[in-house]
């Protein structure tokens, strides 16, 4: 069995060599899906603990501190710490550019990450040597030796680059560049002379309960007042996972679907050949058993290769990409993944091939023969009952506010569906218009389209394919219009932070360029409401409500009477009053009046809600409260922001000249967002890599189907030829089949991307995300049309004609 | 391709259209006894029949002449004979002349005139 088994294989050689790339790209798509969440995770994970390392403990001052922190003996004699490793952080600059300045003691560079040294040595190092970043010192033109000049205000150090390191460990996040050096020589930007920290990480001892470290560093009288907490927020990085990676964790799940399908497929083309072949075994008379052995031998053999050639794609293509994108990291490879992904295409393959064996050893010698081409009257029932549910989900998912992602899942589900089972319908009536045309190739195309079931199961794979990459880039567009709003509304606001909390504005209104200016809290922070914990952006100050363009869903007049400074706080509770986005009543069901908490530098404050606004920035994730309110709080308010109504670029410039004794951090808002975008650009560049890379696999995987299920055409060909088609008009059938597929799938791809669209938004509510509709239609026309004419060519570039040939039946 | 593609694909090369040849494609069937089989695939049809698709893709652009190779080579005797006879009944009442290759003498006695060939040379 296994002699006839290898034979069969070896007599259809390309076939063979198709169906196995047919599933190894399956396999590559399946894993690429199951890893991209924990990619993303790792990258996002390393990125915001760059700073922190592999501390468990922060002690950092307040923002109307001194800002100058020391070891106690206290500390350093509290039970449950392993090590402590102060440091000094800044903001310093390289000519007009900020960087981050980080100081550590000497002999402590390495205790919170390790440095992975590209050239120079860190064991060489002096006192006034730094270490940076391959980028940085690419960005600035330097290398090992080079000297450069550390600015902050009106102190300045000279440092020498005394060694270049990889974008690893404190790298990762290396926006604004960093500079790591001796905190003596940092210190130097500060004071004259001495060392000084404004930082404490902490190692907690094997076995100690950080939370109780915590408590006790806080019980202490020199950390009272600090924030004590954990070095690393996973909840946030877990958060950030979340709204970078839902989008496309959703069309991943429609992706895997359509891998399963398409190995099916593969398997599924060749039906015929392995019908006619059990009727040929039969005659010399092989029993059941043995055909069916002989069989699964076969396709057990092409899934496992297609397996193995699959994991080794799937390894080597994603490892790849995310090289490419997440330049900073190593990619960490999940086994059971790669197993998962391995077994799920053997799996399908070898399920799918029974099939047509059960069907051939059903029927008689002569049944399976003359089967013809009957067409079962139930499938055209299938896509209009498919159809029909799909518009009663949509309805349901527009209409019922409480349902809504539940059926946004429904409604993917239904119109992937749809399209799979009515595009070849579809093709079949689009066929029988054009078969009224005259031209040869038109009419024979047209009519033999319908006919031949590999066409039909093309055409279904490459309209649901075609429609699945178009998620995929809408997964990226809504993914990267997170970030489009900060940039519109922000493009003439200056920060100016490491303030003290006296200082008035009104300074800050009479510089030249200045529209106005006003002092607030900017900084992350968590808010807790009866079904949710989510992390926000806290802007602390009632300006905010003129300076960006909200949507007020609760009337203009209110909210602002609401939360106005004399009104900050409710009359029958006195608590503060803020202003929240409108998505955390559409997922959470918050009202008016809700109570939450506001968990902001380590106090909790209770704030009642006053009203809902809408609008994009930061995802919705912003809640507004008046800088009286945050006052009474006893939450500090440092932070001016200035609205430049002239150059920006020159506004910082006079700001940064008039406070320059001061050491204020004066930044152009997009300035602050690019130091942002930088760490989670590269994600988006996973995403459009990875959304480019399935659309490929897909497409290479719909031409497989139509290749495989082309050598049993053979004879029609010759058919043609022989009545005397000549070889071009053959070929322009050929491409004219190709072709008409192609648009059809584009078309149809087409008019359900709005859905598609519609319900991947909805669905992503299931994931704590809110967004308005989102719909770029050039990103749809862009995808399709691509697809659609690179399947359309196949057959000229593929040269089927140079195989056209009059053989003797 | 059914039966009736199979016959009028020589219209549909030379960009006829439809509306034109129809009727004649439907005629020249019913003439051949495969009118009933038009909608059919050529799998489901006996040798006999599947020769005479053949001969109606050939009458239908109404020839001059038309060759034939070994029409009968795959066919049992009675079929064989059925074949010859409409055969001849085309070359009567169509006027077409026809040009056949064939190894069975008795076939070959059909014709009005038989030319041998032996080891390449015309005998």
């Amino acid at each position: 069995m296994l002699k006839l088994a290898l034979r069969n294989i070896k007599s259809k050689p390309w076939r063979t060599v198709a169906t196995v790339l047919g599933i190894a790209v399956a396999v590559a798509m399946i894993f690429a899906m199951l890893s991209f969440k924990g990619a993303v995770y790792d990258y996002i994970s390393a990125s915001e603990t760059s700073v922190a390392g592999s501390s468990d403990i922060k002690i950092a001052t307040q923002s109307s501190s001194d800002r100058i922190t020391t070891v106690t003996p206290e500390l350093q004699n509290l039970e449950g710490i392993e090590s402590i490793i102060p440091s000094l952080y800044l903001y310093a600059q390289i000519g007009d550019e900020y960087v981050q300045a980080r100081g550590f003691e000497t002999g402590s560079l390495e205790k919170l990450q390790n440095i992975e040294v590209q050239s120079g040595r860190l064991d060489a190092l002096n006192v006034d040597d730094v270490i940076i970043s391959e980028a940085a010192a690419k960005h600035f033109g330097v290398k090992v030796g080079d000297q450069i000049e550390l600015v902050l205000g009106e102190k300045k150090t000279r440092v020498f680059v005394g060694a270049i390191a990889k974008n690893t460990g404190y790298f990762v996040d290396d926006s604004p560049y960093l500079i790591l050096g001796n905190v003596e020589t940092i210190s130097k930007l500060v004071f004259s002379t001495g060392q000084f920290f404004n930082e404490i990480y902490i190692k907690v001892a094997s076995g100690a309960d950080v939370n109780s470290v915590i408590a006790n560093i806080k019980a202490l009288d020199a950390y009272k007042d600090m924030q004590v907490e954990l070095s690393h927020d996973l909840k946030y990085i877990d958060e950030q996972t979340t709204a970078l990676t839902a989008p496309v964790v959703l069309a991943g799940a429609a992706v895997l679907v359509l891998a399963v399908v398409i190995v099916a497929f593969l398997f599924l083309i060749s039906e015929k050949d392995k019908i006619d072949y059990i009727s040929r075994l039969r005659i010399v008379g092989a029993t059941n058993e043995q055909i069916f052995g002989v069989l699964m031998i076969e396709s057990g053999i092409i899934a496992f290769i297609g397996g193995l050639v699959g994991s080794a794609l799937a390894l080597g293509v994603f490892a790849l990409i995310i090289k490419l994108t997440l330049k900073t990291m190593v990619a960490s490879v999940s086994a059971l993944y790669l197993f998962l992904a391995a077994v799920i295409g053997i799996a399908s393959a070898v399920l799918s091939s029974l099939l047509p064996i059960v069907r051939g050893l059903k029927g008689t010698i002569r049944q399976n023969q003359t089967s013809g081409q009957k067409q079962s009257k139930l499938g055209f029932v299938l896509p209009i009952v498919l159809c029909a549910l799909a518009v009663a989900s949509v309805l349901v998912e527009c209409l019922v506010e409480s349902l809504t992602p539940y059926f946004a899942i429904v409604s993917l589900v239904l119109v992937l569906a749809t399209l799979f089972t009515a595009s070849p319908y579809v093709l079949k009536g689009v066929s029988r218009l054009c078969s009224k045309v005259s031209s040869p190739s038109v009419k024979t195309a047209s009519t033999t389209l319908p006919r031949e079931k590999r066409f039909a199961r093309s055409t279904s794979i490459l309209t649901v394919g075609v429609a699945i990459s178009v998620m995929l880039f809408m997964a990226w567009n809504i993914t990267t219009t997170v970030f489009d709003s900060y940039i519109k509304n922000f493009e003439n606001f200056v920060f100016v932070s490491n303030i003290k909390a006296d200082v008035p504005v009104e300074d800050f209104k009479t510089l030249d360029g200045v529209q106005d200016a006003t002092k607030m809290v900017w900084q992350k922070s968590e808010i807790k409401g009866e079904n949710f914990e989510k992390t926000v952006h806290l802007l602390g100050s009632y300006d905010t409500l003129d300076m960006i363009n909200f949507e007020f869903i609760t009337p203009n007049q209110d909210v602002k009477a609401a939360i106005a400074p004399e009104n900050s706080e409710d009359k029958y509770t006195d608590k503060p009053l803020a202003v929240v986005d409108i998505s955390l009543q559409k997922l959470y069901g918050a009202k008016l009046g809700d109570e939450l908490d506001l968990l902001v530098e380590n106090k909790t404050v209770k704030v009642k809600i006053a009203g809902f606004v809408k609008h994009n920035l930061f995802n919705g994730n912003y809640i507004i409260m008046s800088s009286e309110a945050l006052k009474k709080a006893c939450v500090e308010v440092d932070t001016v922001l200035v609205v430049s109504s002239a150059d920006v670029k020159k506004t910082v410039g006079s700001i940064k000249e008039k406070y320059a004794s001061r050491n204020y951090y004066v930044v152009d808002a997009l300035e602050a967002y690019r130091w942002d975008k930088e760490s989670t650009s590269a994600v988006f560049d996973l995403v459009g890599t990875l959304a480019v890379v399935v659309g490929v696999f897909i497409l290479i995987v719909s031409v497989f189907a139509a290749l495989v299920g082309r050598s049993g055409e053979e004879r029609a060909r010759t058919a043609f030829l022989t009545a005397g088609m000549s070889k071009n008009t053959l070929l322009a059938t050929e491409v004219l089949q190709h072709a008409l597929i192609a648009l059809m799938a584009f078309v149809l791809a087409f008019a359900a991307s709005v859905l598609l669209t519609m319900s991947l938004i909805h669905a992503l509510m299931l994931f704590g995300l809110y967004f308005e509709f989102v719909y770029s239609a050039w990103v749809v026309a862009v995808v399709g049309a691509v697809a659609a004419v690179a399947y359309s060519v196949v057959p000229l570039v593929l040269n089927f004609k140079k195989n056209y040939k009059l053989t003797r039946s | 391709m059914t039966v009736y593609e199979n016959i009028v694909l020589p219209l549909v090369l030379d960009k006829q259209k439809e509306s034109a040849y129809k009727q004649h494609a439907i005629d020249v069937a019913e003439y051949l006894g495969i009118g009933d089989a038009l909608k059919k695939y050529p799998s489901q049809l006996s040798g006999g029949e599947q020769q005479r698709v053949a001969i109606a893709r050939a009458l239908v652009t109404n020839p001059k002449v038309i060759f034939l190779d070994e029409p009968t080579g795959s066919l049992d005797k009675e079929r064989g004979k059925q074949v010859m006879e409409l055969l001849k009944t085309i070359n009567k009442e169509k006027g077409v002349a026809l040009v056949m290759i064939t190894h069975s003498q008795a076939h070959a006695e059909y014709a009005s005139r038989i030319v041998k060939m032996e080891d390449g040379l015309l005998g």
